[in-house]
């Protein structure tokens, strides 16, 4: 065994039982044996940044909270949701049904705009949209209370899989 | 009377069985799980973001996060490797955001003239004050060690080394193989010799 495979070893682990093949290395190498003692040393002083410091009292509460806030935030979901899909079909028979488009219409392009009762609007600044509904890799977009939907494919690709404040 | 001994048998569940509890309908589940976990998770992610408000929120957005999709937890993976991942994630897209915007807090401004030999320690609010002074100063040079390595080193060795995780929930955390876990590890505790080279 070669001071690079010991080392390969040591990094690896410290808490097993080494042969002797690897013992006897570590007596007669300086290098290697500076080495483990290195790496002990180094997860003494990591196994001291293991202290923990306390999360705040409120701490659960506030999940609680948060979590309360989002249940009663999903009673506008549906109508946010059946407003979109109105707009969707209608822009679906702009776009896919009427092929003469008046002078004044967006190129490519349906909008849409959204604004939430005063009761949220009261309560908060920003509304969360889920748009992936992963829980490893969907991210939360904050938007404002109002709601401006801009998409050239609002019919067939755009769906909110979640809204909450 | 009732109530107390199912609190103290449900605090006796693993991580699991609690996830079951809750979905059908004990929150005290959900509160021993918080519980298990709130401590660990919030200082692993203030140790990527060294911004401990923030994230002791990020660490409530995790929670909730999971409760939301505890109906999809399949125990593929260990409950706590899951949190983590999303703990992670969540970590990892502030500091993006944190970088997109160009929200330098004095950390990142002190980094950037001095990656390696930060000339002023900063108050670390974590230490307990029966430690002595050198004892201060070495952990300070530590996880300022820990900090100058670069994120995927960096994130690896936190996870394996401080949170101890094994090998293998590392790799899950991280959504990288097992020899590449293993290997950034490695690297890590060889560039941490490197510059911790006068304490060792």
């Amino acid at each position: 065994m070669n001071c690079e495979q010991i080392h390969e070893l040591l990094a690896e682990s410290l808490s097993w039982e080494w042969d002797e093949e690897v013992m006897r290395h570590l007596k007669e190498c300086h290098e290697c044996s500076k080495f483990c003692d290195d790496l002990k040393t180094l997860a003494e002083m990591t196994a001291d940044l293991q202290n923990e410091e306390p999360v705040p009292p409120e701490f659960q509460n506030q999940v609680f909270y948060r979590l309360s806030q989002s249940r009663g935030a999903k009673k506008f979901v549906t109508p946010i949701i059946l407003i979109l899909g109105v707009i969707a079909a209608g822009s679906f028979y702009w776009y896919g049904g009427d092929k003469t488009e008046p002078d004044w219409a967006p190129a490519s392009s349906a909008s849409a705009e959204v604004q939430l009762n005063d009761e949220l609007e009261g309560e908060t600044t920003f509304l969360e949209v889920e748009v992936d509904s992963s829980p490893e890799g969907g991210y939360i977009l904050r938007l404002p209370s109002v709601i401006r939907i801009k998409h050239s494919n609002l019919h067939e690709e755009s769906y909110i899989t979640n809204v909450s404040h | 009377m009732e109530e107390a001994a199912l609190v103290r048998n449900v605090t006796e569940f693993g991580d699991n069985a609690l996830v079951s509890a809750y979905l059908e309908g004990n929150e005290t589940a959900f509160e021993v799980l918080m519980t298990r976990y709130q401590g660990r998770l919030a200082n692993y992610i203030n140790g990527i973001l060294h911004d401990y408000d923030r994230s002791v929120e990020l660490c409530q957005e995790t929670f909730i996060r999971v409760f939301r999709n505890a109906h999809r937890y399949q125990g593929k993976y260990q409950f706590s490797t899951w949190l983590y991942r999303i703990a992670t994630n969540l970590a990892i897209d502030e500091l993006r955001r944190r970088q997109r915007k160009g929200r330098f807090f004095l950390y990142n401004i002190m980094e950037l003239f001095s990656r390696d030999e930060r000339p002023m320690p900063l108050p670390d609010r974590r230490q307990s004050p029966d430690l002595t002074y050198d004892a201060k100063q070495q952990r300070l040079k530590l996880k300022t060690a820990i900090d100058s390595l670069p994120e995927k080193y960096r994130l690896a060795f936190i996870l394996k080394e401080v949170q101890d995780l094994s090998y293998e929930e590392t790799a899950q955390v991280l959504n990288i193989s097992l020899g590449t876990a293993k290997s950034r590890i490695h690297r890590a505790k060889l560039l941490l010799r490197e510059k911790l080279s006068d304490l060792l």
